[in-house]
């Protein structure tokens, strides 16, 4: 039988799982069985290996480290060994250092070499897809079991056809990608269609409310050289009149754009200095109007004080008729002035009289005088009281006299006042009219009929203006309306082209992009009748396969479990699902039935698990670099007769493969070992104790 | 070994496809497969086609682009 090209010879561990210092392990490429009881590090040797040849198959590489080691290093290294050749291969990881652990390969000479250079065929199957290396459910928590989920990658990999799935699905994710990417790009392609469509109907319903009401009225409707030779002659008149150059190249669109420009551009300026010249003498008339008015209400207060003036004046003159307002003032001070001397001389006429009456006197005591009869003395003095008290002719007067002196001097006073307030209204009167000639701008003296007149011109010429900037709006109405009229026609024309260049669009337009679809869509639809060709194809291999199959899983099954029941081993193929392999059992009885693995017991379902690696390691190990079985408690639910026919069944493999059995049932194992083996194709090791510091210790079990 | 399973490799499969193609299209994609997986594998092969669909949906989406520029 051929066999691999190396044997492991050595391991050396450190650091790793439950290993702490390092430990070699001389194996010398034969087939190897450690025993020990659970706990004691007999699996991490087995799973040792398997690490340094895959590195972690499940978690990271941080969980197989032994934390409590103090030099932190977790290495592994494996030398393999062939007729005249040698590989040294070393697995590290140092934390703090590396994120993952790091593979090296040398050759006897030290040269270093890729994984896949050394290994090719090993590099290839992977961790996951191992079947060599099995561990039992004892191990179960984050370690790789014994398990046949992904028993169709593993057979597809010996019947070197993994690369059929391996290209189905990639076609199939493909498909799936591509799919969704064409739906995506013909959505795109519809919403430029859909945009294209929408602004049809938009430019169609504009050209029919334009047509509905056209600016050509009854008119035949121009072609479009007439209107772009209408907007040509229209555009040409305004740059004569506005003295602006012609635009030769420009469009008709730009050109009725430019005559706007112009339009607005000219008459803004125009309308601008004849709304300012308007707006200027319209300022100067009002003001002028209003001064005019003042002035003439002015003159008016003014005659009408001037004849309060003369009337103020005729009154004070016939008041005081002959006489001046000082000769009538003296003359009633002299009236009061006898007045008073009158009445003094009553007085003391009275209080002599009074005097004479109440004394015996003969003088008079007034003035003193002596008279020698008092009678006559009495009599003198009434006499004297008498002529004081009688009226003087001159003093009547002196009432009327005083009211006329009165009565004149408040007329002067009111004529003083008037006089003055006269002289200021006429200097304010002069100072206005000559503020109306600044404001009109005439000569200074000039009168106020001639402002007037002035006035009158004034308002006439504001009249002028504003007929003159009515005329200039009306004219650039008349323009911009025939512009409007134009634009009009010309869009017209413009509508009907876009019309006719969205329907192009919409048509001859689209080919292209509808033909790059179509082309699109072929390919995918030519693709997805490749994959289902290789499909079809990869499953008729498949079930020309599997009744050898079938018939050497249940060689293997049967001698390791002499089942009954369920005497053979089925392979199921998922209709449903290309690539899905599962295996099952059936019975002689019923064979075309087949069972899933929980109707067996614990013993045969175990053994199930094995078979595929049992059958797996003996295809084409001429082509493997290193045909390992890599086995941590096999026995498990095995009892001791049918450890017996697994041994055997080891034995058998043996003879392609190199072992690494790893048991807790030494006595379960030993003699068979001694019985199926040759001696010196094995070597028996047993974990005896084990120490936290120190590590499991491991040694030769001597046979 | 081998005897038990002839033409159940890949190369058989791969064979076994190529006459069954029917339609010129896919027949000839096919061969443009199978040259793709010679020289350089199945990725190889799923790379050209990805590339064929990247040449047409460059195409595609330079004309999508120009009918909306246009717009």
């Amino acid at each position: 039988m051929p066999t691999a090209k190396y044997r492991i010879a050595n391991l050396r561990v450190e650091g790793f799982r439950g290993f702490t210092k390092p430990q070699t392990f001389d194996f010398g490429g034969k087939n190897i069985f450690i025993f020990g009881q659970n706990g004691r590090g007999k699996s991490s040797i087995v799973e040792a290996i398997r690490w340094c040849l895959f590195g972690a198959s499940t978690g990271t590489d941080i969980e197989v480290r032994n934390t409590f080691y103090q030099e932190q290093e977790c290495s592994v290294s494996l030398v393999l060994s062939a007729d005249g050749s040698v590989l040294h291969m070393q697995r590290d990881f140092r934390p703090g250092h590396d994120r993952e652990s790091r593979v090296t390969i040398r050759d006897g000479t030290g040269k270093a070499l890729r994984a896949h250079e050394a290994l090719p065929q090993l590099t290839r199957l992977g961790p996951h897809e191992s079947t060599q290396v099995i561990f039992a459910a004892q191990h179960a928590a984050g370690r790789p079991l014994a398990d046949i989920s992904d028993f169709g990658s593993v057979l597809c990999f010996y019947l070197r056809l993994e690369d059929v799935p391996k290209l189905f699905r990639g076609l199939r994710a493909l498909h799936e990608e591509r799919k969704a990417e064409a739906d995506g790009l013909a959505k795109k392609i519809e919403e430029a269609e859909d945009s294209y469509r929408g602004k049809l109907r938009e430019v169609q319903a504009r050209l029919e409310t334009l047509s509905a009401n056209p600016p050509w009225g009854e008119n035949p409707t121009p072609t479009g050289n007439e209107t772009a030779q209408k907007i040509k002659e229209f555009a040409g008149g305004l740059a004569r009149v506005f003295k602006e150059d012609f635009p030769s190249k420009a469009t008709p669109s730009e050109l009725l754009q430019i005559g706007e420009r112009w339009i607005e551009s000219h008459t803004t300026q125009d309308s601008a200095e004849a709304h300012a010249s308007q707006q200027t003498l319209s300022r100067v008339l009002t003001n002028a109007e209003i001064s005019i008015a003042a002035i003439q209400r002015d003159r008016v207060a003014l005659s009408a004080k001037d004849a309060t003036r003369s009337a103020l004046e005729e009154t004070l003159r016939s008041t005081l008729a002959t006489e001046t307002l000082a000769s009538l003032e003296k003359r009633v001070s002299e009236l009061e002035r006898a007045q008073t001397e009158k009445q003094a001389r009553y007085a003391s006429a009275s209080q002599a009289k009074k005097t004479c009456e109440d004394h015996e006197t003969t003088d008079c005591p007034a003035c003193g005088t002596h008279f020698p009869d008092r009678a006559v003395l009495l009599e003198a003095v009434s006499a004297q009281c008498a002529q004081n008290m009688a009226g003087d002719k001159e003093l009547g007067l002196l009432p009327a006299l005083r009211a006329r002196l009165l009565s004149c001097k408040q007329a002067r006073a009111e004529l003083d006042r008037l006089i003055s307030a006269l002289k200021e209204d006429r200097t304010r009167a002069a100072a206005a009219l000559r503020e109306l000639c600044k404001l009109l701008s005439t000569d200074a003296s000039s009168s106020l009929e001639a402002l007037e007149a002035r006035v009158s011109e004034l308002r006439s010429e504001v009249g002028d203006l504003q007929r003159q900037i009515e005329n200039a709006e009306a004219e650039r109405q008349g323009k911009i309306s025939r512009i409007r009229g134009l634009q009009q026609e010309q869009k017209f024309h413009e509508y009907r082209d876009r019309i006719k260049q969205l329907e192009w669009k919409l048509g001859p337009g689209m080919e292209d992009v509808r033909g790059l679809l179509v082309d699109y869509r072929n390919l995918l639809a030519r693709l997805e009748e490749v994959r289902l060709l290789v499909e079809r194809a990869f499953n008729e291999a498949i079930d020309s396969a599997l009744p050898a199959l079938d018939e050497m899983f249940t060689d293997v099954y049967q001698r390791l479990t002499q089942q009954q029941s369920y005497d053979l081993v089925r392979t199921y193929r998922d209709p449903e699902r290309t690539g899905a392999l599962e295996l099952r059992v059936a019975s002689s009885r019923l064979p075309a039935e087949k069972f899933p693995v929980n109707v067996l017991n614990g013993q045969a379902s175990r053994a199930l698990h094995l078979v595929p690696y049992f059958v797996f390691s003996r295809f084409q190990p001429e082509i493997m670099e290193l045909d390992l079985l890599l086995i941590d408690d096999p026995s498990e639910s095995f009892d001791t007769s049918h450890t017996g026919f697994l041994v055997q069944e080891l034995a058998h493999a043996a003879k392609h493969a190199q072992l690494f059995v790893a048991s807790h049932e030494l006595e379960k194992f030993e003699t068979h070992i001694c019985t199926e083996f040759e001696e010196g194709s094995f070597a028996m090791f047993e974990v005896d104790s084990f120490d936290p510091v120190e590590g499991p210790r491991v040694v030769r079990r001597q046979i | 070994m081998a005897s038990k399973f002839q033409n159940c490799d890949a190369e058989a499969v791969f064979e076994a496809v190529k006459s069954k193609v029917h339609s010129s299209e896919a027949r000839s994609l096919w061969g443009r497969m199978r040259e793709e997986i010679k020289r350089a594998g199945v990725d190889g092969a799923v790379s050209y086609i990805e590339g064929e669909f990247a040449r047409l949906r460059e195409d595609l989406k330079h004309e999508i682009a120009r009918l909306e520029a246009e717009e």
